[in-house]
Parts: C-alpha cells; sequence; structure tokens
C-alpha cells in the first residue's frame, strides 16, 4: 500500500453522527474530500442540510434524528443503510456538553447526556453487529470522548462520567468485536474551538480563559485537528490499532 | 420559556430551598461562584435561548437584580 492509498477513502461509505457543526461537520468534510461516500447524521435540519451542502463529491445523504431513541437507534441506523448501502465505518460526533454543579444535578440531566454519550455508542455499536448495516471488508467505529474523561474539572462530573464510559465500553468492544473485523476507538478532545465552545469562553474572566488554554500546552484547537485524527483512525492507515483511546488535546492532559 | 424551572435550578445552584428563594436573597453569602455563574449562562441559553455577560451576573447583588437584569435581556431579545 502507498502512502497515497493510506488515507484514500474513495471505497468507504461513512456514517457521521452530530455532523451539523463543529467536530461533525469538519470530518465530514474532509472524509468526503478524501473521496468516502457519507451518510450525515444530526438534529437540527437546518444545519444539517448546509452541512450536506458542503461536502465534496457526491453520493451523499443525510438523515434527521437525534439519537434519544434508545432501542430504536439500531432500526433507524439499519433502515438508513438499507437506502443508502452498508457501511464501512462510523463517527459518532453528537453528544450534549454540560457544565452542572452537583447541587443543581438532577437525574434528567444526567439520562440525556447518558443517552447521548454512552447508550448511542453501545446502540451504534450494536447496529454495526447486523450484516445488512456493515459492508464485508474491515469495518472502524471511532467515538469522541474527551480529556474531561481522564482529568478532572470543575462542573463537568456528568459531562466526565458519560465520557469515561465511552472510553470504558471502547476496551470490551474492541475484544467482542474484533472477530467480525471490526476495529473500535475513542478520541479524547481538550478544548475545540467550536460555538458551544465559544460561548462557554465568551463568558469566563480574561485570567479564567489563559488559565484554561494556557493548560493547552499547543493553544486551544479546531475542529479540524480532531477531524484529522477521526480520519486516520477511519482509514486503512490504522488497520492494527483498535481498543484505545487516542488523546488529540494539544498538550492539556500532560498535567 | 419556563421559569420555573430556572428559579428551581437557581435555588439548587444557591443552596437553598425553592420556598425560601425571593427577591432578598444576597447571592454573595449564596455559593454565587465562578462555577455557578457558569452554570446560570448555561442554564439561561437552555430555557431562555438568552445569552448574559458573565461580568454582569457578578455584579448581581441579590436575586432581585438577577431577575431584573434576566428580564431586560429578554425584553431586549
Amino acid at each position: 500500500m502507498t502512502a497515497k492509498e493510506f488515507f484514500n477513502l474513495s471505497n468507504k461509505h461513512i456514517l457521521v453522527t452530530g455532523a451539523s457543526s463543529g467536530i461533525g461537520r469538519a470530518t465530514a468534510q474532509l472524509l468526503s474530500k478524501l473521496g468516502a461516500k457519507v451518510a450525515l447524521i444530526a438534529r437540527n435540519p437546518k444545519n444539517l442540510r448546509s452541512a450536506f451542502d458542503s461536502l465534496h463529491g457526491d453520493g451523499h445523504s443525510y438523515h434527521i434524528n437525534d439519537l434519544n431513541t434508545g432501542d430504536e437507534i439500531f432500526e433507524s441506523i439499519r433502515t438508513i443503510a438499507q437506502e443508502e448501502g452498508p457501511f464501512d465505518g462510523l463517527f459518532h460526533a453528537a453528544g450534549i456538553f454540560s457544565i452542572q454543579p452537583l447541587q443543581s444535578l438532577k437525574c434528567k440531566k444526567l439520562d440525556a447526556v447518558f443517552d447521548i454519550s454512552i447508550k448511542a455508542t453501545l446502540m451504534l455499536a450494536k447496529a454495526f453487529c447486523y450484516k445488512e448495516v456493515r459492508n464485508k471488508g474491515d469495518i472502524s467505529l471511532v467515538f469522541m470522548s474527551s480529556v474531561a474523561g481522564l482529568r478532572g474539572q470543575q462542573g463537568l462530573s456528568t459531562y466526565s462520567a458519560g465520557k469515561a464510559a465511552i472510553d470504558g465500553a471502547v476496551r470490551s468492544l474492541a475484544v467482542e468485536l474484533a472477530p467480525r473485523k471490526m476495529r473500535i476507538n475513542s478520541i479524547a478532545a481538550g478544548a475545540i474551538k467550536t460555538e458551544m465552545h465559544e460561548k462557554i469562553v465568551k463568558h469566563l474572566t480574561k485570567e479564567q480563559v489563559e488559565e484554561y488554554e494556557r493548560r493547552h500546552l499547543l493553544g486551544f484547537g479546531y475542529p479540524e485537528d480532531v477531524a484529522n485524527a477521526a480520519t486516520f483512525l477511519l482509514s486503512d492507515a490504522s488497520k492494527w490499532i483498535t481498543g484505545i483511546t487516542l488523546i488529540v488535546d494539544g498538550g492539556y492532559s500532560c498535567y | 420559556m419556563n421559569k420555573d424551572i430556572f428559579n428551581q435550578e437557581l435555588a439548587d445552584i444557591l443552596e437553598i430551598d425553592f420556598n425560601d428563594l425571593n427577591a432578598e436573597i444576597e447571592l454573595d453569602n449564596n455559593n454565587w461562584n465562578s462555577l455557578s455563574i457558569v452554570a446560570i449562562i448555561a442554564l439561561l441559553d437552555e430555557q431562555f435561548y438568552i445569552s448574559i455577560d458573565g461580568d454582569k451576573l457578578k455584579n448581581c447583588r441579590n436575586v432581585g437584580e438577577l431577575w431584573k437584569l434576566i428580564d431586560q435581556v429578554i425584553e431586549n431579545k
């Protein structure tokens, strides 16, 4: 295999969740640029359409779904696969960022964060167990996690738990699904300059933002930084990598 | 918009009983710190789709001033 072929995704069909903005959108764009056919999933119809229109090439599709439906997620993915064809990979970027002091924590909020993080992760992985959902070759599933699952931060206990659960599940899924030629990995991202990040940072004091950015040795990241890592894990260039959490955090977790 | 939900969460953040929440409650004496303020910002976005500058929230002395500030921002939305 030549170096150029490593990142040639022209024979791959990839499902991307959370595709209407931020990391999901940037990854879908990069995958399409490298030749992949991409199926986008998100809950916001207007933003989803805009993300779809920004893709390179053709053969792509988009599907409105909030992935909040528990057991029905499997049926939704199966329907998409029947309509658009089976998949070679998945990038699950959909998630809810939650800053929640413990004293105001409610089970409803906990459920919302866990539904989209760990429950959706397991249900999406389950969907790929079915032959009509996946192609016959090697399959790569990549789940978005966060350094918040590895390092403590005030107000992030719910969010951290949801992301750490994904990293934990990835190890066992890698073992369970290896016989089906499926690789399972997660990406633990640091602070990425997305819409939500800007919203939070805008309201911190200058000193707080400086301290937060200082801990990211290479500064805050961009959606493209994670898209590069996700594309690597989805490509054949990472064909001997499974069960890992790839840290993409500009050095945040060195502390 | 749901002011009841907002006030319930505000009471939780301030660590006081919802039934005791009133305009005279002094914020500084009730767990009003940087984490509370960031949590309120997220809550305002979630419940009212509004954005309020953190420094303005920080300058509120009591619950009454906080309510007034939120009402002003909602009216001017």
